[in-house]
């Protein structure tokens, strides 16, 4: 086996076990689910003043209006439960104090690193599969019938969301990483949050890489490819930089 | 050069502390103790030592080969114990030592052997299905020093290895770095104060404020007496000549 294979075989074997990365997938997709259907719930109640609250979009009847609002959440959430992940993948070892064991070993940091790294967006999509599921199986259990090929794209995207959000968050373990914890990570991903509705708001759109994924789910027709390309671009680069780090890293502090 | 090697070595941090111009040969099949009281600069030349520290002048070798350079090859020939076991709190003690293993580059095949082995060696055996997290903190100790001891590693470091280990676990840990060391191994262990390893040492350096400023006699009835007497002569000396 080689040593990136050893390494996804160790990082996998953790994760598995622990009771963080279950914890967090189950939380993050049980509350979009209860923020999705109670906003369904909102929409049917007929009351005018919180129907408006939802937007037309959100208000409209069947798979339209849950996958609507569906994506609005998702994203937003997905990304600070990926934020969670990543920065506890990274950041434990430092945190739990095991870091001075992954020294002089046949499996290298840098590629630890990066299993770790390719690990949190292999857990995403598995969230994001998940997410899907639940959700056509709650549009299934309102009513709505099997939906129509137009909902089940979003339902795809929705999908795809969670891998590609965990794509362009690498910026977290580079964080926790440099800040030797989780909590470097952590504040990280909210500043990245933070960081994409300012920017989105002042028009940078898709081209900030944090806000592509979002972005592109709602409507892929006004995201260009490149932007797309951008943003995976750019997170692969912060996770090569992180395996860089993780290879070169001294225990100085 | 196969065993440890440090020549030179310099690493200091802000303020001062670290080690500094630090000689030290542990040949391989001798057991090395390295005391010194706290802060006196035994963890920092163990990081220097397993490349977790690059050093401001002077060199390191372990197995011939420099630590922050040599890649993966020092897996399999070195294991070590520097402040924290290896040890994951949510997987169990054979878990933690098949991963252990697999770091090490033991082969897949051979890994349920190893663990096997190394759980009875050092005592572990009624703990191989309890998550290290339950474990007391000594038996944690003894995890990691099983891990790091199990692929019979041809260079052994370990920091304080005797921390928090019951009498039995300290006599188990002595009689398996006595074993390694009749096998070749080269083996450092450090203290700060002279415990029972320390005792089975063929050779005790001492080291204060960063330096090496001795060694000691090992089998010296007035062993105790002798270290600290060599301290305290070392620090009137630095009194009177500032650093």
């Amino acid at each position: 086996m080689t040593g990136f294979g050893s390494a996804l075989r160790v990082e996998w074997r953790k994760a598995r076990a622990s009771r963080v990365v279950a914890a967090t997938a189950l939380l993050t997709i049980a509350g979009i689910a209860t923020i999705v259907l109670s906003f369904r719930g909102v929409a049917a109640s007929g009351d005018p003043q919180l129907i408006a609250k939802l937007g037309e979009a959100g208000a409209a009847p069947g798979w339209p209006g849950l996958l609507a609002i569906a994506l609005q959440v998702s994203a937003p959430a997905l990304l600070l439960g990926i934020t969670v992940l990543h920065s506890w993948l990274a950041g434990r070892e430092f945190a739990d104090g095991t870091v001075t064991g992954l020294y002089a070993l046949s499996v290298g940091r840098g590629q630890l690193a990066s299993a770790k790294l390719l690990l949190g967006v292999l857990v995403a999509a598995g969230m994001g599969v998940a997410l899907a599921a639940v959700l056509l199986v709650g549009g299934l259990l309102l009513g709505y019938g099997p939906p129509a090929t137009a909902d089940a794209a979003v339902l795809a995207r929705v999908a795809l969301l969670a891998p590609f959000s965990a794509v362009v968050a690498t910026p977290v373990a580079l964080a926790a990483t440099l800040g030797r914890g989780l909590l470097a990570g952590v504040a990280t991903g909210f500043v990245l949050l933070a960081g994409a509705q300012v920017l989105v708001v002042a028009g940078a759109g898709a081209w900030f890489p944090v806000a592509a994924p979002a972005l592109w789910a709602l409507d892929p027709a006004s995201v260009s490819g490149a932007a797309v390309a951008v943003a995976l671009a750019a997170g692969a680069l912060v996770a090569a930089l992180t395996a860089l780090v993780w290879r070169r890293l001294q225990l100085d502090r | 050069m196969s065993g440890i090697e440090a020549v030179g070595a310099t690493r200091l941090f802000a303020g001062g502390a670290g080690v500094r111009g630090v000689d030290l040969r542990v040949e391989e099949g001798r057991i090395h103790a390295l005391v010194g009281l706290n802060g006196a600069g035994k963890s920092t030349l163990m990081r220097l030592l397993l490349g977790m520290l690059t050093p401001q002048s002077g060199t390191v070798r372990l197995a011939g080969l420099d630590p922050r350079a040599s890649g993966t090859a020092l897996g399999a020939l070195v294991g070590h114990l520097v402040e924290y076991p290896l040890a994951y709190g949510e997987l169990t003690g054979r878990a933690n030592l098949e991963l252990g293993a697999r770091l090490h580059g033991v082969a897949g095949p051979r890994i349920p052997q190893t663990v096997d082995a190394v759980l009875d060696e050092l005592g572990l055996r009624r703990y191989a299905e309890v998550r290290a997290r339950r474990m007391s903190l000594g038996n944690r100790q003894r995890l990691g020093l099983a891990s790091a001891l199990q692929h019979h590693p041809r260079v052994i470091v370990l920091d304080e290895p005797t921390n928090a280990l019951d009498p039995s676990g300290v006599i188990l840990l002595r009689e398996a770095l006595l074993r390694r060391a009749a096998a070749g191994a080269a083996v450092l262990v450090s203290s700060h104060h002279l415990d029972e390893v320390a005792r089975i040492a063929d050779d005790i350096t001492v080291i204060n404020a960063g330096r090496v400023i001795g060694g000691l006699t090992p089998g010296d009835r007035e062993l105790e007496h002798a270290f600290f007497e060599l301290v305290h002569a070392d620090d009137l000396a630095r009194e009177e000549v500032p650093a």
